[in-house]
């Protein structure tokens, strides 16, 4: 596939500026006969900007409402931007679409979006035709993708016949199906059981960034997901986008001043002054009479030393000291809550809030 | 427009149709049971229609039955590509076609095409059938009718995809296939010959693009006429096709420009 981007090898697989999207919001009837010609309206992205490589999963974390989708839609070329760029492969998705859709390949997750009274191999026949794939290659590039999503001994199956997990699956071969060179995903595992999300991201990692090269663009609320296999991550709130970096660096910057010091007094006065002690009782330290405690150290190694060497001289018993672990969903609450002014507009930085 | 695009989501609804075995058996049987009655009511009522339909086939079981294949070919033309985008939007089926490099055009033509068919073959199978219980066909004048019949599907098209633009904007198709259906049934001359119709109403009649192809599918079909013959009632079906297409294809990409504005092509 001739493309754009892959011509200069330093630019990146897709590229967005300053992406805003308002959508209009419905009114009252009252409201409209009383100010007929104003328009309400809700900012859905604003001001977004970020890049993405070929062979890099990307991302995009936050609350439901942020701006994730409204995102994913505009680079599969379903909803236009207000303001803004966004390329694929070197193409505009406002003015070149045609040939962003050749490139990118959403996982439209509606089960319904298949035809259920049809086999697996014939909807995926009707896509291949739909995608252009070259006549001669289409029973074997069916026979490829459903192998890679494990149906192949599925594919003569009616598809009204098929477990959730199985249509999931069916909808990223459909997806597969012209080779994108960018795959844009919406929550793709959340019908599938733990196995088979865990085998689905290997493949996703191995199969389509390690050796296709593809560029993959996936909304997660999955801790797994945006921990272990995106490369970066962007975390979103409100239509921002409020800090981009690897995940595990996110991780760190927020939970840096957080341990957790196991200990047989968790009352000790001397805990409490490192910030609010938090007691975090747990299965096993009830059993073992070790209980953990959560306490702050603000200033990074040298002062978690520091606070240990003071824990210990007031003589708190201490069995372990730890970096406490951060989830996924505090990881969002702590970007969002320490994210600077909303209203500047600079977009996000690498590594960095805005 | 992509033939192959088309061709692949006509199969499509075919297998689709083909897996449903007892429905698509009994849908054709109903077809056939269902000229039996139509031949005898005909008969019935020939002695008080012969002289108004006396210069289109002069046998009202013919009239009927080539007013009733238009009829059909009117109702999946307007509505086929309405009721499979209300569909397709609701299951994601619309946003996974549009999500592919195939243009507009083919979309609407690949959607529609199977039911439009569908309703040709079944029209066609109705003639047969009727030839069979003695209407004189005149078979040399099936090139020139197929001419009509691919105009009066043309220009029906063109309001179903003024029907089908509503939907993608709007979730509503405002009733215009519904109303066309009305207005080409009672003014179109289905039943009856447009010359029975009241003064008073016969302008509307005018504008009812049925009314000049019912008319000449019967001159050609039925008496025999030629292109030279019908030329007059073939031009305003022609004028009709054109403007009704070329409108139809302005609201439909509109539309989707509208819905990709609103952010509610993939809402469902």
């Amino acid at each position: 596939m001739s493309s754009a981007a892959s011509e200069d090898p330093g630019s990146p697989l897709v590229s967005v500026r300053a992406l805003t999207k308002r959508f209009r919001v419905r009114r009252s009837l009252r409201e409209v006969a009383r100010h007929p010609l104003t328009r309400a309206l809700q900012t859905s992205l604003d001001d977004v900007s970020f890049d993405v490589q070929a062979g890099e999963f990307f991302g995009l974390l936050g609350p439901n409402g942020a701006g994730k989708t409204t995102l994913l839609k505009i680079l599969a070329t379903f909803i236009l931007p207000d303001d803004g760029e966004a390329r694929i492969d070197g193409y505009d998705v406002t003015r070149e679409p045609d040939a962003v859709r050749a490139r990118v390949a959403p996982v439209i997750a509606n089960e319904r979006s298949l035809y259920w009274r049809l086999t697996a191999r014939e909807n995926l026949e009707l896509f291949a035709h739909l995608w252009r794939v070259p006549a001669g290659e289409v029973p074997q590039r069916i026979g490829e993708v459903l192998d890679v999503v494990g149906l192949t001994d599925t594919g003569r199956k009616m598809v009204g016949q098929f477990s959730s997990g199985m249509l999931q699956r069916l909808l990223i071969a459909r997806a597969l199906l012209p080779q994108p060179r960018v795959l844009l995903l919406d929550e793709p595992t959340r019908s599938l059981d733990p196995v088979s999300a865990r085998e689905f991201r290997r493949f996703l990692r191995e199969e389509l960034t390690a050796r296709r090269n593809c560029a993959v663009i996936i909304a997660t609320h999955n801790a797994d997901e945006a921990l272990e296999l995106c490369t970066r991550v962007g975390v979103m709130n409100a239509g921002k986008l409020l800090a981009i970096g690897t995940a595990r660096d996110l991780v760190h910057r927020v939970g840096d001043d957080r341990y957790v010091v196991w200990t047989q007094t968790p009352d000790h006065p001397a805990l409490r002054g490192f910030g609010r002690a938090e007691v975090l009782a747990t299965e096993e330290s009830v059993r073992s009479g070790w209980t953990p405690v959560s306490v702050r150290a603000v200033g990074g190694e040298r002062a978690s030393a520091e606070v240990l060497a003071e824990l210990v001289q007031a003589g708190v018993p201490i069995s372990r000291f730890e970096r406490a672990n951060v989830s996924l969903a505090e990881l969002i609450e702590a970007v969002i809550r320490t994210a600077p002014d909303n209203g500047d507009r600079n977009g996000a930085s690498e590594n960095g809030h805005k | 427009m992509s033939p192959r695009a088309i061709a692949a989501l006509i199969l499509a609804g075919w297998r689709t149709a083909l897996s449903y075995r007892l429905r698509f058996a009994v849908s054709m049987v109903a077809l056939l049971v269902m000229i039996v009655p139509l031949y005898f009511v005909s008969r019935a009522i020939q002695p008080i229609m012969a002289p108004a339909i006396a210069t289109e086939g002069s046998q009202y079981f013919a009239f009927l039955t080539v007013g009733l294949f238009a009829s059909t070919l009117v109702a999946s033309c307007v509505g086929a590509l309405p009721d499979a985008i209300s569909s397709d939007l609701t299951s994601g089926f619309f946003e996974a076609v549009v999500s592919t490099p195939v243009g507009a055009g083919s979309v609407a033509v690949g959607l529609s095409a199977y039911p439009i068919l569908r309703s040709v073959l079944r029209g066609a199978t109705l003639v047969l059938a009727g030839a069979l219980l003695g209407i004189n066909v005149v078979w040399g004048r099936l090139p020139e009718a197929m001419l009509i019949i691919a105009l009066i599907a043309v220009a029906h098209f063109g309001i179903g995809l003024m029907a089908a633009a509503l939907v993608v904007a709007f979730r509503t198709n405002a009733a215009i296939p519904q109303i066309v259906l009305l207005a080409s049934g009672l003014l179109g001359g289905v039943y009856y010959p447009t010359t029975v119709i009241p003064s008073w109403i016969a302008n509307v009649s005018d504008v009812v693009p049925l009314a000049y192809g019912l008319r000449a599918l019967r001159h050609t079909l039925l008496d025999g006429h030629s292109i030279q013959m019908v030329l007059n009632d073939l031009g305003i079906l022609t004028s009709f096709a054109v403007v009704l297409l070329a409108m139809g294809a302005m609201a439909y990409r509109a539309s989707l420009h509208y819905a990709r504005q609103a952010g509610s092509l993939s809402q469902y």
